[in-house]
């Protein structure tokens, strides 16, 4: 139950009262009010009685005191792990208290809201904003611009959130194609397309065939018709481009009409003989490892199908990759001479046709016991790229041996050693490559420099160990390489292994 | 008007870095608020039950879940003697509740008063626990109202500030517990004029 004076009127005569005005005053200042007014007045003087403290001891106070500086350095001590949240509401807290400083205490509980929702607000508009605008910037951009790694991170992203690979080997078509597109209008706009973006071009195309390849039988012909029709239109549009850009640009669009060219008549051949694509391109197949690319350029396109230092290849020769002329080039290595017969039998297996390139390429097929691998597998593959002859090795195997690689030179070595008719082979290969030029040439830059590099780095220190296993061997293979080397300088480190 | 809030706002810039300091609780910065702020929470404590002992408890307290909440990161970001004020009121509250369960008292809403109880009227005797017993008879913010207003001699936005609530609802709160002590006191037999 209340009285029938207002809160106001009661507040101001008790604030008058608490200021020292006496009640008689006040109540005069409130005659209508005064009956009601008086019982409280005399209430509220009533709690005047409350208001004296007795105070504790001073000993106590210092006690407390103490007591109080004590749970400080406890808790100090204790381990503080708060939660990730009550972290994020301090850290916010801070914020607001540091961009709302200069307020009244009052008003900063109203602007600690306000402030939290007008920089979440910001926060959203900003980000969204200008990540929306710089996305859709970047799906638009090519090689030249600032924002194509973002390009080619949210491809990425897309094929990683997919899980389908049937929809990532379409999605890889689809990054092809856009590559070319982008090349052409890099080539409209003057600019020459790095050989960059002929790699991820590449790259798209092999992956895709590779998923189509382990795909069922039916969504692998819809996946290859749908490849030769985009291989298609790229090609089309490629050459189409070529007529209206400059000499450098054309010809690096026509590397890429070529390999859009040949990646099509994969496909084809892909639709006609299912099995042999699944073998080209499946898992453990001579593509998978990406060595059945279609190449950059024609001269490459020649030492891919007849090996390096192999004369180009010209009319039936050079068909495209499901005649019997490339598998017979998987079969006896680059180089090596046309097969027949059973020699040209599809290998059993991924092993067999890897023992076959133990042997050097140029080799006869390898049997039985010759087939055993001197080595681990890695050898093997070091030994098979960086060989005379071998295609042109990328990455880290083609780092020149200093670093150790004189159990794989050896092994190199003793490989030439098993026979000389490699090693012959060997030594035609380069020579062939003399002839065949600059492109040639640096495949045999790649091959001189491993032997020249292995045996600078092992010449001083590993000498000895060179002449245990088989000194003598290694003048023969030095000096074969030696007369290989005569037509390429950059073999002449082999000399130096002698 | 202005120098007024200058003045407030220096006040608060300076509260705020202090309590930073105890934050990452620096000794002097936690010795420096203890000083400052013991005797008015003591005070307000000791109105509210009237015994040094107890009143000695409670702040000690008070304090310990200062340090507690500033060691758990949720402790005051401003204004801490509101804070202060507020965690005081708490105990209080606690405390009487926990008396009242060991006594077997009603709940708060019925806490033994003066004026339902005659025969314990009688024991009281002195004027001061007549008062405080009838304080009891409030509610926990009419009580915290009247105690921070007329005992600690707040203005109502300190009142506001430490309760939480708008300058309104506390003359209106401060009304109603002036109306009810009234009644409490005269069912007690204290002299309240008509």
């Amino acid at each position: 139950m209340t009285t029938r004076i207002s809160d106001d009127q009661l507040d101001l005569a008790v604030s008058r009262l608490l200021h020292g005005d006496s009640p008689a005053n006040i109540l005069d200042s409130f005659p209508a009010e005064a009956a009601d007014l008086r019982p409280i007045l005399h209430v509220a003087t009533t709690l005047e009685t409350l208001r004296p403290v007795e105070t504790p001891a001073v000993e106590s106070l210092v006690s407390d005191r103490n007591d109080f500086l004590a749970q400080v350095t406890e808790l100090q001590l204790q381990p503080v792990s708060p939660t990730p949240i009550v972290r994020l509401k301090d850290w916010i807290s801070q914020q607001l208290s540091r961009s709302s400083s200069t307020s009244t205490p009052q008003q900063k509980e109203i602007r600690k809201m306000s402030a939290l929702i007008l920089k979440a607000a910001l926060i959203l508009v900003f980000a969204f904003g200008s990540l929306g605008g710089t996305l859709a910037a970047a799906a638009d951009s090519l090689p030249d611009s600032a924002v194509y790694p973002l390009k080619l991170a949210m491809e990425q992203a897309r094929l990683t959130f997919s899980n389908d690979p049937g929809e990532q080997a379409k999605m890889h078509l689809a990054f092809a194609q856009e590559r070319t597109q982008e090349m052409v209008r890099l080539a409209a706009k003057g600019e020459v397309p790095e050989e960059a973006l002929l790699t991820r071009m590449q790259t798209h195309m092999r992956t895709a065939y590779q998923l189509a390849a382990q795909a069922g039988e039916e969504q692998m012909q819809g996946l290859l018709t749908q490849a030769r029709k985009m291989t298609q239109a790229s090609g089309q549009d490629l050459e189409a481009a070529q007529e209206q850009v400059q000499e450098r640009a054309q010809d690096r669009l026509q590397q890429a009409s070529g390999m859009m060219f040949r990646w099509q008549q994969e496909a084809e051949a892909g639709l006609q003989d299912p099995g042999s694509f699944r073998w080209r391109f499946g898992p453990g197949g001579p593509c998978d490892a990406g060595d059945c690319e279609p190449p950059f350029g024609d001269g490459d396109q020649q030492q891919h199908q007849h090996g390096p230092g192999g004369p180009p290849c010209e009319g039936e020769e050079c068909e495209p990759p499901y005649g019997d002329g490339d598998r017979e080039q998987h079969q006896h290595g680059p180089g090596g001479p046309p097969c027949e017969g059973e020699d040209c039998e599809p290998p059993g297996d991924g092993k067999q046709q890897q023992n076959q390139y133990q042997h050097g390429p140029g080799a006869p097929p390898c049997q039985g016991e010759d087939c055993e691998p001197p080595g681990d597998g890695k050898q093997q593959q070091n030994q098979y790229q960086h060989g005379p002859g071998a295609p042109p090795c990328e990455g880290e195997d083609c780092e020149p041996p200093g670093d150790g690689n004189q159990e794989q030179n050896q092994n190199q070595n003793t490989e030439q050693n098993q026979g000389q008719g490699d090693t012959q082979n060997q030594n035609q290969e380069q020579n062939g490559q003399g002839s065949n030029g600059q492109q040639s040439g640096g495949s045999v830059d790649s091959g001189g420099t491993d032997n020249t590099g292995g045996s600078d780095d092992s010449g001083g220190a590993d000498d000895s160990g060179g002449s245990d296993n088989s000194g003598g061997s290694e003048n023969s293979g030095g000096s074969n390489d030696s007369g290989g080397s005569g037509s390429s300088s950059g073999s002449g480190g082999g000399n130096g292994r002698g | 008007m202005e120098r007024g809030k200058e003045r407030n706002t220096v006040a608060s810039e300076r509260e705020s870095k202090r309590l930073q300091k105890a934050r990452s609780f620096d000794r002097k910065a936690l010795g420096a608020i203890y000083d400052d702020f013991h005797q008015p929470i003591y005070s307000y404590i000791y109105r509210r039950v009237g015994d040094v002992e107890v009143a000695r408890d409670l702040t000690a307290d008070v304090f310990r879940r200062f340090l507690q909440a500033i060691h758990n990161k949720t402790g005051p970001n401003q204004n801490l003697r509101a804070w202060l004020y507020r965690v005081a009121h708490n105990i209080v509250v606690d405390h009487y509740r926990r008396r009242q369960n060991q006594q077997h008292y009603p709940l708060e809403e019925n806490i033994i008063c003066v004026g339902d109880d005659p025969i314990q009227a009688a024991e009281l005797n002195l004027k001061t626990e007549k008062v405080r017993a009838a304080l009891l008879c409030l509610t926990p913010d009419q009580q915290q109202v009247v105690a921070l207003k007329f005992l600690e001699g707040m203005s109502n936005k300190e009142v506001a500030e430490i309760t939480g609530k708008p300058v309104g609802a506390v003359k209106s709160l401060q009304h109603r517990a002036l109306a009810s002590l009234q009644r409490q006191l005269v069912q007690a037999g204290e002299e309240v004029p008509a």
